[in-house]
């Protein structure tokens, strides 16, 4: 566990908050103008270190209240932006992205949407797969409340079992009861939330962050309790335990095929994912479905992914309330 | 969040503190310091140290910043004079899954497993240009071995 230190001092005077804007402005900039950025958070670590490097020779140094200060702002505006979770849009939004793109991916929205008709974003912070997940999944719910409550039962009933994984998976229960209790709560507050509450819910931080990390930590158990399925798929002589403290429980931390599977089998909830690739050979989206151990007792939920980000993609059949 | 957290812990640590950890100040929910001291049998038998963990307000979800303070550092080749640590968890290795019980466990450890008190190699320029915060030190962690 204890590793030989090679700090790379990156300690380079950091230059006044007046040098600094400038050099990341353009970089929240250009994230906005990405609907895909992968992590603004990242960027502004880049920007910072590039702006220290920039600044080289310069004399005034921030304190690190100063540097917090700043990155706090830069989180603002990357919140205001782009919500943590999007209000839905007609699909012919993500038509638009590629009006100037290349002809397979326009070829293949086209196609899609003779059978989806709405997407809904969710911010491209290394969180997007966990968060459109538990969204997708909670709205689905809550549309069902009243035509039938049974996904409500079991939905709740997963969530309370995961309690008995997390704990299986030697995770101290001080360590996850809040973001288990924010998750429970949310889940519970379905059965009188609007849509509009529910999508405000995912947008504070508190509590769409309890809910991701909630998310994490499932997965995260499930793998490590069935060692024996997936360990042999990790690459660099990983114990699994590496992996899932690294790659799973971080925030921020993409997601792969691996965590897909380990969320599904953990929730006995499905999804399908729809790949969008610049793919030539192709007009289709290829769909590829994620499926419990157990019979499925719901469709499954849709995602769109696009290299390095997952969003939220609505089946005509599943859109209106109450049909599921 | 991080307060109610924080005060679990801390309740947590009054109650059942690992061997050797004591709470000497955490009477806010922004800095804690807490006593480590040197198992019986290793190189640090009987020595006393001063850890300080600073929390920010995305604590758990972000690590605390941790080093140790006062005048007795320990000599060690992972731990730089300024008192900023080279532990993995500390840093990109975070999961929120730890806690100031199970830091203060892996820190003991580190000071258990040591063969040879020596500062790291390093030290002198680490020292020279390092912020205060070691968290903005871009670390690199190599081998496991020592």
């Amino acid at each position: 566990m204890t590793v030989t230190p090679v700090p790379v001092p990156t300690e380079a005077p950091i230059p006044a908050a007046a040098t600094i804007a400038p050099t990341i402005a353009p970089i929240t900039t250009g994230a906005v103008a990405d609907p895909v950025a992968a992590g603004a958070v990242a960027n502004l670590v880049g920007a910072t270190a590039a702006a220290a490097a920039a600044g080289q020779g310069q004399e005034a140094q921030l304190t690190d209240e100063q540097i917090l200060t700043q990155m706090q702002a830069i989180k603002d505006e990357e919140a205001n932006a782009h919500p943590l979770v999007d209000h839905s849009v007609d699909l012919m939004e993500l038509a638009q992205e590629y009006e100037n793109g290349s002809e397979a991916f326009k070829k293949k929205i086209e196609n899609l949407s003779d059978t989806h008709d709405r997407m809904r974003r969710s911010r491209g912070d290394g969180n997007c797969f966990y968060r459109a997940f538990a969204f997708a999944w909670f709205e689905r719910v809550m549309l069902a409340i009243k035509s039938k409550p049974e996904l409500h039962v079991n939905a709740v009933r997963t969530i309370e079992e995961t309690k008995d994984l997390l704990l299986a998976a030697q995770f101290e229960l001080l360590a996850f009861e809040d973001f288990y209790q924010v998750t429970l709560e949310t889940l519970q507050n379905l059965v009188h939330f609007t849509s509009e509450e529910l999508l405000t819910a995912f947008q504070n931080d508190e509590v769409s962050n309890s809910i991701v990390m909630h998310f994490r930590l499932v997965a995260s158990a499930f793998l490590k309790t069935h060692q024996d399925d997936y360990a042999p798929f990790l690459e660099f002589g990983q114990t699994m335990d590496e992996f899932c403290s690294m790659h799973v429980e971080a925030m921020g931390r993409e997601s792969e095929e691996m965590m897909l599977i380990a969320l599904t089998k953990a929730t006995h909830v499905s999804i399908e994912v729809a790949y969008l690739s610049g793919n030539q050979s192709a007009d289709e989206v290829n769909f590829l479905p994620f499926l419990p151990d157990t019979a499925p007792y719901m469709p499954p939920l849709v995602l769109l992914y696009r290299p390095g980000h997952y969003d939220i993609l609505y089946r005509k059949s599943h859109c209106l309330e109450g049909v599921i | 969040m991080f307060a109610r957290r924080l005060s679990k812990e801390l309740k947590d640590l009054a109650m059942n503190a690992p061997a050797g950890v004591n709470i000497i100040d955490a009477n806010d929910f922004k800095v804690w310091k807490l006593g480590l001291a040197g198992a019986p049998g290793t190189l640090y038998d009987g020595e006393k140290f001063q850890l300080e963990f600073n929390f920010g307000p995305n604590y758990p979800l972000e690590s605390p910043q941790v080093l140790f303070v006062g005048d007795n550092i320990p000599v060690h080749p992972h731990i730089y004079s300024n008192g900023h640590i080279c532990l993995d968890v500390l840093y990109n290795h975070w999961s929120p899954v730890q806690t100031v019980a199970s830091i203060c466990l892996s820190l003991q450890s580190m000071l258990s497993s040591c063969t040879s008190k020596e500062p790291p190699p390093d030290n002198a320029t680490y020292v020279k240009t390092a912020r205060s915060n070691p968290k903005h030190t871009a670390w690199a962690f190599h081998d496991d071995t020592v």
